[in-house]
């Protein structure tokens, strides 16, 4: 075991990221300073080095790929998205296009969405819709229940998942989805 | 259609004009572009690709869960409030993919050297111990504990900032520099001191 001096702590966790480049300022001069009077921590880093050094030689294992290997792969991946439906803010769009201009196809898919997720829509539409639209398609909604259409029969026909596309992140784990959805706050 | 598969700008320098102008996709495809989809979807695939065929080993699985990679992020594009880049934000939902994808194969499958560079390869003795090495080093890699191994291979085969693991490990940018340290340490004991 080699010597080691008082201030390890804190420094040999980081040591593999100096190692790396990956630490500025302050952080790297406390590791560089450190290093310099600790046989230990010195040991170490010349250990991590050696380690990456590895790790950035291992071949690439999957080969290098032509360029018909990528088109293909960028046109089957946008021939089938093409068949999926389109971003869930379409949905917003349409619905405020639908309360303006009272569209045919967009009052649907608001139809859609209120069978599907009322809660949803009384959130979304609240700020930017007077009430008595949203009575209108809250009434159509019921008349439509009444009536016993079965509402997967307008996702079909519109093409929208009945069921909000976030619960597709089903491999996802609560922290997972609070990242994608709650973490990231809107900066654009 | 034939316009938005060709790849552009693939001479752009600088991360802050890749980034912002996949800020300025990803709006668009918010609102249901197709096109600028399409353009994400050339600028990120073989990143994306590269990472996943780590995981699952072979082209058709890669394909796959790359293709579904992007069909989430098309989906859920909504979900996305652009305060990360667009990349670090497909990387994490292609790796959920691409772990759920080796989970539900029931496989882990050990590391091998492709067919491709073991073909390449000329029996020299030199060689040979060479590619040992790398295997087992590979395999070392591979049986770390998930998020250690994450960290590794967005760290040193993606070449991304701490800061970004972080944002697709979900964890902060230190607890990805204490996933390096114990990773790298643990690698070197298992490789026997590599010296
Ligand atoms: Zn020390």
């Amino acid at each position: 075991m080699l010597k080691t001096i008082d201030g390890c702590i804190g420094v040999s966790e980081l040591l593999e990221a100096y190692a790396d480049g990956a630490l500025h300022g302050q952080e790297a001069r406390r590791v560089a300073e450190h290093v310099q009077h600790c046989a230990s921590c010195a040991a170490d880093l010349h250990a991590a080095e050696t380690v990456l050094r590895a790790l950035r030689s291992l071949p690439g294992q999957a080969g290098p790929r032509d360029k018909a290997f990528w088109n293909s792969m960028a046109a089957e991946i946008t021939a089938t998205t093409a068949k999926v439906t389109a971003p869930r803010r379409w949905y917003r769009g349409a619905m405020g296009r639908s309360f303006l201009a009272g569209g045919g196809l967009a009052a649907a898919a608001v139809l859609a969405f209120v069978l599907a997720m009322p809660q949803q829509v009384e959130r979304l539409a609240a700020p930017s819709v007077d009430g008595s639209l949203s009575e209108t398609v809250t009434g159509l909604a019921d008349e439509l229940q009444s009536e016993g259409t079965p509402h997967r029969t307008l996702f079909d026909e519109l093409g929208i998942p009945d069921s909000d596309p976030l619960d597709m992140i089903d491999d996802l784990d609560d922290n997972d989805l609070q990242a994608v959805g709650a973490e990231f706050t809107d900066g654009v | 259609m034939e316009a938005a598969l060709t790849p552009m700008h693939i001479a752009m320098t600088g991360t802050t004009t890749i980034q912002d102008d996949d800020r300025l996709l990803l709006e668009r495809m918010r609102e249901g572009d197709r096109e600028a989809f399409s353009e994400l979807v050339v600028r990120h695939q073989r990143q994306v690709f590269y990472l996943v065929w780590r995981y699952v080993k072979n082209d058709a699985d890669a394909k796959d869960v790359v293709q579904a990679a992007f069909v989430k992020a098309w989906q859920n594009a909504e979900a996305f409030r652009g305060d990360s880049s667009f990349r670090t934000w497909l990387y994490r939902i292609a790796v959920n993919l691409a772990l759920n994808h080796v989970r539900d194969s029931g496989k882990w499958k050990t590391a091998e050297l492709t067919e491709e560079h073991a073909s390449h390869e000329v029996p020299g003795m030199q060689r040979l111990v060479e590619a040992e090495a790398a295997q087992q080093l590979r395999k070392a890699v591979e049986t770390l504990p998930p998020k250690q191994r994450l960290v590794v291979e967005l760290r040193v085969h993606e070449g991304l900032s701490f800061r970004e693991v972080a944002e697709i490990a979900d964890c902060s940018e230190d607890a990805a520099k204490a996933n390096f340290h114990h990773a790298i340490k643990r690698l070197r004991s298992e490789l026997g001191n590599a010296e």
